[in-house]
This record gives C-alpha cells, sequence and structure tokens, in this order.
C-alpha cells in the first residue's frame, strides 16, 4: 500500500484523538443512563410481582413495599429521562453524522419511541402512583402492565436504531462489495447512487477533517438524495428483533435483581423472615428470564454475529482461537459447534478476510465512481486513487489490536451467563419448583454444600445477589463486545467512527467536565434512590396531603 | 406533494417546540422565583414566604419531568424532520449547544441538593446553593436561544469557521432578554394559578406571585419592543409578516399579522386581569377565576407569540434580510417521508397531551409532591 493511500484509509480507519477522547464520555454516558433503564424497566416487574401477591394473600406487607418501590421507579424514571436526554444531545453533538440515522433508519423508530413510548410511559408513572393502592386491582394492574408494556416499547424503538448499526437491514448487497467478506444485508431497499453520493461526501469531508460537516452544508439533501426507501425495514431487522428480546430481558434481569439483592442484604443484617418473604416473588421472575436469556436468546444473538458480522465472530473467539485468529483458518470445536452445529467446521481468520479483499482486484474508487456515480469524483479528492481492496483491508486490520479486548468482555459475558444459568436452576428446582431427580441435585448442592460455607438461612438470599451481580456483569460486558466489536464502523460496512464525530475539539478537559457531572448525577441518582427507598412511608404520606389539600 | 410535507415537517416541529416552551417558562420562572423568594425568606426570617418559595420549588419540580419529555420529541422531530439544520446548529452553534447541556447537567444534581438540603442546612447555606440552581437552569434558554437567533442571522460554516463568532449575532441580545424576562413573567402567573386552586390560601404567596407578574409586564413589553426593532433592522421579512398592514408593512401571508395582535390583546387583557386580581388580594380577597385566569392567559400569550416568532419565516428556515433559505431545501428527503406515521405521531402526541393534562391536574393541581 502506498504512503499516500494509507495516509487517507488512516484518516477513515484509525480512531483519531476526537474520537478517542468523546468514547470515553459517550461511554460512560450510555452506561450510565442503561443503568437506569434497566432498573426503570425492572422495577415495575418486582412492583407487578409484590402486588399480585397481596391481591391473592392480603398480606399487607407486599403493598407497602410495592408503594416504597414505586417512589424508588419514579425517581429513577425521571433519572433515566435526564440521562437519556444527555445521552441524545451527546449523539447529535459530539457525533453529528448520527443525525444521518435520526433522518433515515431511525426515523420511524425514534419518532414512534418520543411520542408514543416515552410519552406515554412518562404519563403512565405518574397515574400508578395515583392508582396504586386505591384504585381496583385490574384498573392498578392495567396502568403498570400498560406504563411497562410502553418502556419496553421504547427499549424496541431505541435498539432497533441500534441494531440497524450493527445490521444495516435493507442495504442489500452494497456492504458486501465494498466488503465481499460481508453478506447480504436483506432486501435491496437501497439506492445505490445516493448511497455512493453519501459515501463521497462523508469520506471527503473525513479525509478533510470531519465527515459530519459533510451534513452542515444546505444542499446535503439534495446531494445525496433518497438513499434509503423503505423507512419501515429497520423496524423487521432479524437483529433489531432478537436484540431486542435479549437486552429487554437483561434489563428486566438487572432492574429486579437490584431489587432483590437490596432485600437480600436487608435479609443479611437483620435475618428477618418478611425479606425472605418479598424475595420469593422476585425469584420467580429472576430465574425465568435469567434461564431464557442467556441459553435461548444468547444463541440467537451469537447466530446474528456469525451470519451478519464476521469479524466480530473472529475478534470474539481471540482469546481461546490464540494466533490462529491472525491466520486464514482456525480451529476451535466449541465455538464451531455453536456457530455452525459442527464442531469441526473451521473459523476464518482475520487473513481470510483479507484474502476476501483482495478479490475486489485493482478497481480504484475513481474508476468505481466514473462508471458509477461520475458527479460525485469531485468529492474523492485523494481516495480517488485508492483501490477498493485496499480500503477493505484497512478495514480488517484497523480491527485486529481489538480483538482480545472484545473477546475479553465476550467471555466474561458467557462465564457469567453460565454462572448465571447454573444459580437458575439451583433456585428454581430448590425454591420455586419440586421436580424428582433435578430438586434432589440441586438441594444437595444447596443444602449440603453452600450450606456449610455460607449458612443455610443464607442460600437463597446468597443465589439471588449471586443472580442480581452476575446479571449486571453479563450485560456490562455483552454490550461492550457488541459495541466495540462494531468497530471500525459506526454503521457496519458503511460508515466509519471516524465520519460521525464533531469537527470541534473534544480535549480532555472538557471530556473530565462532562465526566464529573455524569459521575454526579449517578452519585446524586443512586442517594436519592436510596433515599426514597428508606422511608417507607413516602407514598403515603403524598396521600395524606392529597386527602387534606384538594379543593374546598 | 413536497410543499405538502415541508410544511407539515414545518408545524409539527412547530407544535412540539410550543408544548415544549409551555412548560420550559413555567421551570425557568418558578426556579428563579424560588431562589429569589427563599432568599428574602431568610432575609425576613419569614417561615411564611419560606412556605411559598416551597410551593412555587413543587410546582418546577413536577413541569421539569413533562418540559424533558417534550424537549426530547422535539430534538428528535429536528433531527428527524431537518438533519442540515440539525447538523448547522451542532457545528455552527457547537458551544451554545454546550452551554445549554452543561446548564441540564448541572441544574439536576442541584435540583436534588436544593431539594434534599431545604430545613437541613442553615438557611443562609440553603439561599447561597441556590445561586448555581438559578444560574444553571437560565444556562439553558441562554445556550439554546442562540440558535433561534441563527435562524434569523445565519452565520454558516465555512472552512476556516470559528464558532466563536456565534456570540456576537446582533439578534441574540434582544431575544434573551426578551425571553428571559417573559419566561419569569409566565412562571409567576402560573404559580400565582396554581396556588389560588390550593385550599388553603397563602394570600402573601399568591401577591408575591401577581405582583412579581405585573411589574415584569413593563420590561417584558419593552423587551417585546426592542426585540421587533431588531428585528426590523435585520430581518424585515419577518418583521413584515408580523406586523402587518397596521404599521405599515406588506406581510406575504396573513397567517401571523392577526396571531400578534390577539396576542397583544391578551397582553392588555393580562395586565388588567392581573391588576385587578392583585388589587383585590391586597384587600385580602382572592379572586380565584380571575387569579388562575392570569396563568392561563399568560401561556395563551406565550403560545401566540412564539408562533408569530417561529411561523413568520415561513417558507424559510434560515432567513436573513428579505429571503433566506426554503424549508423545502433543508426538509429531509434521504427517506420518503411517511405521511402515516406523521400522522400517526401526531395523534399520539395529542391523546397523551391530553393524559397528560389530566395527570398534571393530579401532580399539581392536588398537590401530589411532599410538602415535607
Amino acid at each position: 500500500m502506498t504512503n499516500s493511500a494509507l495516509g487517507v484509509l488512516n484518516e477513515i480507519y484509525v480512531h483519531s484523538a476526537n474520537v478517542n477522547n468523546a468514547m470515553v464520555m459517550t461511554i460512560i454516558g450510555i452506561y450510565l443512563h442503561a443503568v437506569f433503564v434497566s432498573f426503570t424497566l425492572g422495577f415495575p416487574l418486582a412492583i407487578l410481582a409484590w402486588l399480585i401477591t397481596w391481591y391473592r394473600t392480603g398480606d399487607a406487607l407486599f403493598i407497602n413495599y410495592s408503594k416504597t418501590l414505586t417512589m424508588v421507579w419514579a425517581v429513577n424514571f425521571a433519572l433515566g429521562a435526564v440521562t437519556g436526554t444527555i445521552v441524545e444531545f451527546g449523539l447529535l453533538d459530539i457525533w453529528p453524522t448520527s443525525i444521518l440515522l435520526f433522518s433515515s433508519s431511525a426515523f420511524i423508530p425514534l419518532l414512534y419511541e418520543a411520542t408514543i413510548a416515552f410519552i406515554g410511559e412518562a404519563v403512565l408513572v405518574v397515574l400508578f402512583m395515583v392508582a396504586i393502592g386505591r384504585w381496583r386491582a385490574r384498573y392498578t394492574l392495567s396502568v403498570l402492565i400498560t406504563a411497562w408494556f410502553l418502556g419496553s416499547l421504547s427499549g424496541y424503538f431505541i435498539i432497533t436504531a441500534n441494531a440497524w448499526m450493527n445490521v444495516p437491514w435493507g442495504m442489500g448487497e452494497i456492504p458486501h462489495s465494498l466488503y465481499p467478506f460481508l453478506p447480504t444485508y436483506g432486501p435491496d431497499a437501497a439506492n445505490l447512487t445516493a448511497t455512493l453520493n453519501l459515501a463521497a461526501l462523508l469520506l471527503h469531508y473525513t479525509v478533510d477533517g470531519a465527515g459530519s460537516l459533510a451534513l452542515t452544508s444546505v444542499n446535503f439533501t439534495s446531494l445525496v438524495g433518497t438513499y434509503f426507501n423503505n423507512p419501515w425495514l429497520p423496524m423487521i431487522n432479524p437483529d433489531a428483533i432478537v436484540t431486542t428480546l435479549h437486552t429487554l430481558l437483561a434489563a428486566y434481569a438487572i432492574g429486579v435483581g437490584a431489587v432483590a439483592l437490596a432485600i437480600s442484604i436487608r435479609y443479611f443484617r437483620t435475618h428477618d423472615d418478611k425479606y425472605i418473604k418479598l424475595l420469593k416473588p422476585l425469584l420467580w421472575i429472576l430465574t425465568i428470564v435469567l434461564l431464557v436469556e442467556p441459553i435461548v436468546l444468547g444463541h440467537f444473538m451469537g447466530d446474528d454475529v456469525v451470519t451478519y458480522q464476521p469479524l466480530k465472530f473472529t475478534a470474539f473467539t481471540a482469546l481461546t482461537g490464540g494466533s490462529g485468529i491472525y491466520g486464514y483458518e482456525y480451529y476451535d470445536p466449541l465455538e464451531a459447534l455453536f456457530a455452525y452445529g459442527n464442531p469441526y467446521h473451521p473459523l476464518y481468520g482475520f487473513q481470510y478476510y483479507m484474502s476476501q479483499c483482495r478479490s475486489l482486484g485493482n478497481l480504484t474508487f475513481g474508476e468505481l465512481y466514473s462508471k458509477l456515480d461520475p458527479g460525485m469524483l469531485g468529492y474523492l479528492g485523494p481516495l480517488i486513487n485508492v483501490m477498493l481492496s485496499q480500503n477493505c483491508e484497512a478495514a480488517v486490520l484497523s480491527m485486529e489490536p481489538l480483538a482480545p479486548l472484545v473477546s475479553a468482555f465476550y467471555y466474561t459475558m458467557i462465564g457469567a451467563g453460565i454462572l448465571l444459568a447454573i444459580a437458575s436452576v439451583l433456585v428454581l428446582f430448590t425454591y420455586l419448583v419440586r421436580v424428582p431427580v433435578l430438586s434432589t441435585i440441586t438441594d444437595f448442592i444447596n443444602n449440603e454444600i453452600l450450606s456449610v460455607l455460607i449458612g443455610a438461612d443464607n442460600v437463597m438470599p446468597f443465589l439471588a445477589s449471586v443472580m442480581a451481580v452476575l446479571s449486571a456483569i453479563a450485560a456490562t460486558a455483552g454490550w461492550a463486545a457488541r459495541e466495540i466489536g462494531r468497530q471500525p464502523w459506526t454503521v457496519y460496512g458503511l460508515i466509519t467512527t471516524n465520519e460521525v464525530i464533531t469537527g470541534d475539539a473534544i480535549t480532555p478537559g472538557f471530556v473530565a467536565f462532562v465526566v464529573a457531572i455524569l459521575l454526579a448525577i449517578a452519585i446524586v441518582g443512586v442517594l436519592a434512590m436510596y433515599y426514597v427507598a428508606t422511608r417507607p412511608s413516602l407514598l403515603d404520606r403524598i396521600r395524606g396531603l392529597v386527602e387534606v389539600g384538594g379543593h374546598e | 406533494m413536497s410543499n405538502y410535507l415541508a410544511l407539515l415537517s414545518f408545524a409539527v416541529l412547530g407544535f412540539a417546540l410550543e408544548m415544549h416552551l409551555v412548560f420550559v417558562n413555567v421551570i425557568i420562572g418558578a426556579t428563579v422565583l424560588t431562589v429569589i423568594t427563599r432568599y428574602l425568606a431568610y432575609l425576613r426570617q419569614d417561615p411564611s414566604l419560606e412556605s411559598v418559595a416551597k410551593s412555587m420549588f413543587r410546582l418546577m419540580v413536577v413541569t421539569e419531568l413533562f418540559g424533558g419529555v417534550w424537549g426530547t420529541i422535539l430534538t428528535v422531530f429536528m433531527a428527524g424532520l431537518f438533519p442540515s439544520m440539525t447538523a448547522i446548529f451542532t457545528r455552527v452553534y457547537f458551544y451554545p449547544v454546550a452551554i445549554a447541556l452543561v446548564g441540564i447537567l448541572v441544574s439536576i444534581p442541584f435540583i436534588a441538593i436544593y431539594w434534599h438540603l431545604w430545613g437541613r442546612v442553615s438557611p443562609r447555606t440553603h439561599s447561597l446553593i441556590g445561586l448555581p440552581l438559578a444560574i444553571s437552569v437560565l444556562l439553558v434558554p441562554i445556550g439554546f436561544r442562540y440558535l433561534f437567533a441563527g435562524l434569523d442571522y445565519p452565520q454558516y460554516v465555512t472552512t476556516n469557521f470559528n464558532p466563536l463568532t456565534v456570540f456576537s449575532n446582533p439578534v441574540y441580545p434582544p431575544l434573551i432578554v426578551h425571553t428571559l424576562i417573559g419566561a419569569m413573567d409566565i412562571g409567576a402567573f402560573v404559580i400565582a394559578s396554581v396556588l389560588t386552586t390550593r385550599r388553603n390560601l397563602s394570600i402573601k404567596g399568591i401577591s408575591i406571585a401577581l405582583g412579581t407578574g405585573l411589574i415584569l409586564l413593563v420590561p417584558q413589553a419593552i423587551a417585546g419592543a426592542y426585540y421587533f426593532t431588531v428585528l426590523g433592522r435585520y430581518d424585515p421579512y419577518i418583521a413584515s409578516n408580523i406586523a402587518g398592514p397596521l404599521l405599515g408593512y406588506d406581510p406575504s401571508s396573513v397567517m401571523f399579522y392577526p396571531a400578534f395582535y390577539a396576542a397583544v390583546a391578551l397582553t392588555i387583557a393580562l395586565g388588567i386581569t392581573a391588576l385587578y386580581a392583585f388589587y383585590a388580594v391586597m384587600q385580602g380577597r382572592v379572586v380565584r377565576p380571575v387569579v388562575i385566569s392570569t396563568g392561563f392567559l399568560a401561556e395563551a400569550i406565550l403560545i401566540l407569540m412564539e408562533y408569530v416568532n417561529d411561523g413568520s419565516r415561513y417558507p424559510y428556515l434560515f432567513i436573513s434580510g428579505g429571503s433566506g433559505i426554503p424549508i423545502t431545501q433543508l426538509l429531509n428527503t434521504l427517506i420518503p417521508l411517511p405521511l402515516i406515521a406523521m400522522y400517526t405521531m401526531l395523534l399520539s402526541t395529542l391523546a397523551f397531551t391530553a393524559i397528560f393534562t389530566i395527570t398534571l391536574y393530579y401532580a399539581v393541581v392536588r398537590r401530589f409532591l411532599p410538602e415535607e
């Protein structure tokens, strides 16, 4: 590769200082939002479990704790909304090319998220605070379930936008034409000329300093034209559906797990049996979610990566594949079994992808645009003499150094998932249902091994705590593997991360300031939730005020 | 079709903006008035004044959530329907947007801290904490109003564009003065209205709120005239559409000047109503319907004036002098905008706005936040 081609491709594929700085605060911001959102999605399930138990048993313990958790949920929802606003502006301001997604593939999902799911959830959370314990069961539960459903729907819409960045469904053959190792992404709903126009503009401005500047031209939309003909397609992206289910169940596990952890800690401190009573309904949810989520949905998620994101899959296996991942092909029986159903199936290393790139021959960007889109030749600049194969190889090479990190996150997730499944089985067959043989085995482990180690009374809350902590670890690691594994692209096979960043300098000082504020919000948020959680009569005091303070 | 889509998109964006502003003006006004009232309560050692400040703050907290929801909707509409306009905002107005974001980021912990520490630290310390809270809340409009000034006096991207030059926008000073006084005025009248719905009336609180609202009407009128003069100089197209033939202009549309004069008439009505309500309160009487109507009138004036301020640029978005960049040029053409999605969104937001209103009634009027 010539020096000039290398220099141009570095501008596109090697993260700039701006990207590296911006990533720090974006990652922290998104994780902070994800934590609050997970609680927002999980808490209503815990409230639901307690309310149903209250309706069935009449035990006031459950309604009292439902009310307390409702207040925590409300505070948490507000924190989720606030951090969501920060993330949204972070995307628009720090990663301005994401506006392109807002106005194309993510147009329907994001607009529906805001105008149906989010606004509806906001209204119903407050309405539920009015209703709980006062309205008839069916109305109260209806409001709660609808609020939870709208929250989950909100998750679906947001994840649909994210899934399109991982699997750009509807772009058909276009990514494959540029990177031959990539598959076809669904039906061909992209206009080739418009997509080439868009690519030329983004590449031009990226090489010139910042790809996002392309969008600031008032002629941008007319220069590009209609590049994506079916804005509804991202809603049925197979990755969106699987990722939504996987992520939502993970969020439920984290939310319900957080409640279970808090209850378990209270039990460890007090050994009051009421906490065991409170824990049991939550364990039902946790167990079912944690058996389905890692085993069933985790498998489908893996299938998606194998099918649609081959580079990411290779990176996943870096720790078990060893140096083989940098070669042409290698063998990893376990991964091959799950990926292809055949332990002897070879896995492809980075050299395989490089060889695929070379199949593009000596065709340069200049020649490509001369044939297909001569009007945009002027925008190619130094890229005009760069070969498509060189471009493709640069993408593969940029992923190689990240592979061990991606793999570490991936196997952390897998390890946590396996332990979660074991903990779920131990809880299920000892404390929730009795099944011959299986219950005998789990009883033995719980009563003969764990009991000896941690005390008989502590086993169930211990397992609940383990499930809570591991859920958070698995989700954190899994999301990191998914997002870092998407590099060097922001939209897989189409738009690189360097093409998305702002042209304004993101200085370390600015990053430090934003991180400090985010941490302050995290601390204040946690304290606010703790404050509300430790004041069990707060909602009733509000009710008292309402009764005294209404109209004459 | 393209023109219809452009108009629909423009209207949808305007609708979200109006809804957002209905809430954020109360947030800004209520915060500033809370901080001032709380400080006065400390100076005068007046517990009843402190109680008024608490009521103002409760209103602000409830409104904050709904204001945020509409802010999100507005942002998504903006980026989805007008991608280049949004990209210009984030590039050219990077620092103003950053100022607004810092305001949002800093205000949130301060709201929680201010709430939590009320009664737990000395009144002097608590009053001092109010200062950064008020400043952070004010930073939000101070930052975002640059975008509006930028629509009226565009400073476009060039290769060597210096983003600091946006701070010299001549339309901005009158706009921000008009905005901030207006927000405090609206906040004051809405607080007066809400306090009047309570069973245990706070005469002192209502009189403070009404008095503040009344006093601010005067500088607000002056700021409005100042803003109009500057618009007349830099944006004769907008000034003409706002003032209409009554002031000798030749407007390109009849959609806006009637609304402007209606808003002026409502402002006069608000002044008279508030004066009467204030006089009655000073006599120890609270004429509930009259006081409550001041809040509604203030919000109605806001909606009409903002409609005129933003709508009168139609069919342009960025406007300079007598013409500008048409909406159709900036409208999203990257996808075929699906009309059914637009209608669904409108219907959904209208339906939830209705439920919103009922919920707001419970949240604010029925005092859904604890007093202690």
